[in-house]
């Protein structure tokens, strides 16, 4: 991930994991960009306040964020892996994301979400959470399937006993 | 054996995993999409139906501003919207303000760590499911 200025006042800010999925890590580095847009928009505010108003450039303080991403996915939403590995903390890491979401949601700039490509359930919630979207005619999805998380989830116990049962029939097991 | 011990160990990792994905949708991440969403039959879709809208659909949805063709001029479309919006973006904390009292309600359950909002109605009703069963 990293955060370009490309002229004065403009973030872009490039997602580039294949899918960017939301994990403490990821969170924290989307963070580190926003906390750069703010320390900008700040430093300007407090020169303009230090000069005279006369000598006060039109756009001080003013700043813009694009988020972008590259390749087929803009963003795939939670890190289930992540997820699944540490079941302990899934109700903080859930208010942690929903905090990041509200940081994009409220933010003291404009944001723009740049989406070339499949941006899934919290993807997609952290898309809106932008305040344009400009997206791809003929590639790419939003979709929240959520609603349809909980069959396809509940066939991942199968296919792990599906593994189990073929090495046990392949003998691999000798207890 | 110890083989066989991972392996289990694994197989419960995905059970919970399978368990764990059981959730509804927070009330903000509910609140933040009936937000941006223009209509109640749009929220529908995209909520319950799980809606899949590409580029075209979108648009009508009035889920996204604008179309591109390529991955370049979806950039080169924001970078314009950008230049557009910059001027507009000079005051910070009347933005914030604005924002703020744009989207209320989605702020205050983003922020409130509320992952339930009506657990015990939830409870209640497994509860009766059991006691049918």
């Amino acid at each position: 991930m990293e955060l370009t200025q490309h002229q004065p006042g403009i973030f872009v800010l490039s997602l580039t994991d294949a899918e960017n999925r939301f994990n403490p890590t990821f969170m924290a580095n989307v963070h580190a960009a926003l906390d750069q847009v703010d320390r900008y928009t700040c430093a300007r505010i407090d020169l303009a306040w230090r000069r005279a108003d006369t000598t006060r450039s039109r756009y001080d303080g003013a700043a813009v964020l694009i988020t972008r991403a590259s390749g087929k996915i803009f963003s795939n939403g939670l890190d289930l892996q992540w997820l699944g590995e540490h079941a302990d903390q899934r109700d903080t890491f859930l208010c942690s994301f929903m905090r990041l979401i509200d940081r994009i949601l409220v933010a003291p700039y404009r944001t723009i979400a740049a989406i070339q490509g499949h941006a899934f359930a919290g993807g997609m919630i952290f898309a809106l959470a932008h305040d344009n979207r400009v997206m791809r005619r003929d590639r790419g999805f939003l979709c929240m399937p959520e609603v349809r998380a909980q069959c396809a989830m509940s066939l991942l116990p199968l296919l792990a006993a599906n593994r189990v049962r073929l090495r046990l029939v392949r003998g691999e097991w000798r207890c | 054996m110890s083989d066989a011990l991972l392996e289990l160990m694994n197989l419960d990792r995905w059970v919970r995993l399978g368990a764990d994905l059981n959730l509804p949708l927070a009330p903000g991440m509910n609140a933040i999409v009936a937000s941006k969403v223009s209509s109640a039959q749009i929220l529908r879709d995209v909520i319950l139906d799980g809606k899949r809208y590409g580029g075209e659909a979108a648009l009508a949805a009035g889920l996204v501003d604008v179309l591109a063709d390529t991955e370049e001029q979806v950039f080169e479309h924001a970078l314009q919207l950008a230049l557009q919006l910059l001027p507009k973006s000079q005051h910070r904390i009347t933005l914030q303000m604005l924002k703020l009292e744009m989207y209320h309600d989605a702020h205050r359950w983003l922020t409130s760590d509320v992952l339930f909002r009506h657990e015990q109605t939830a409870t209640a009703t497994t509860a009766k499911t059991k006691a049918k069963l």
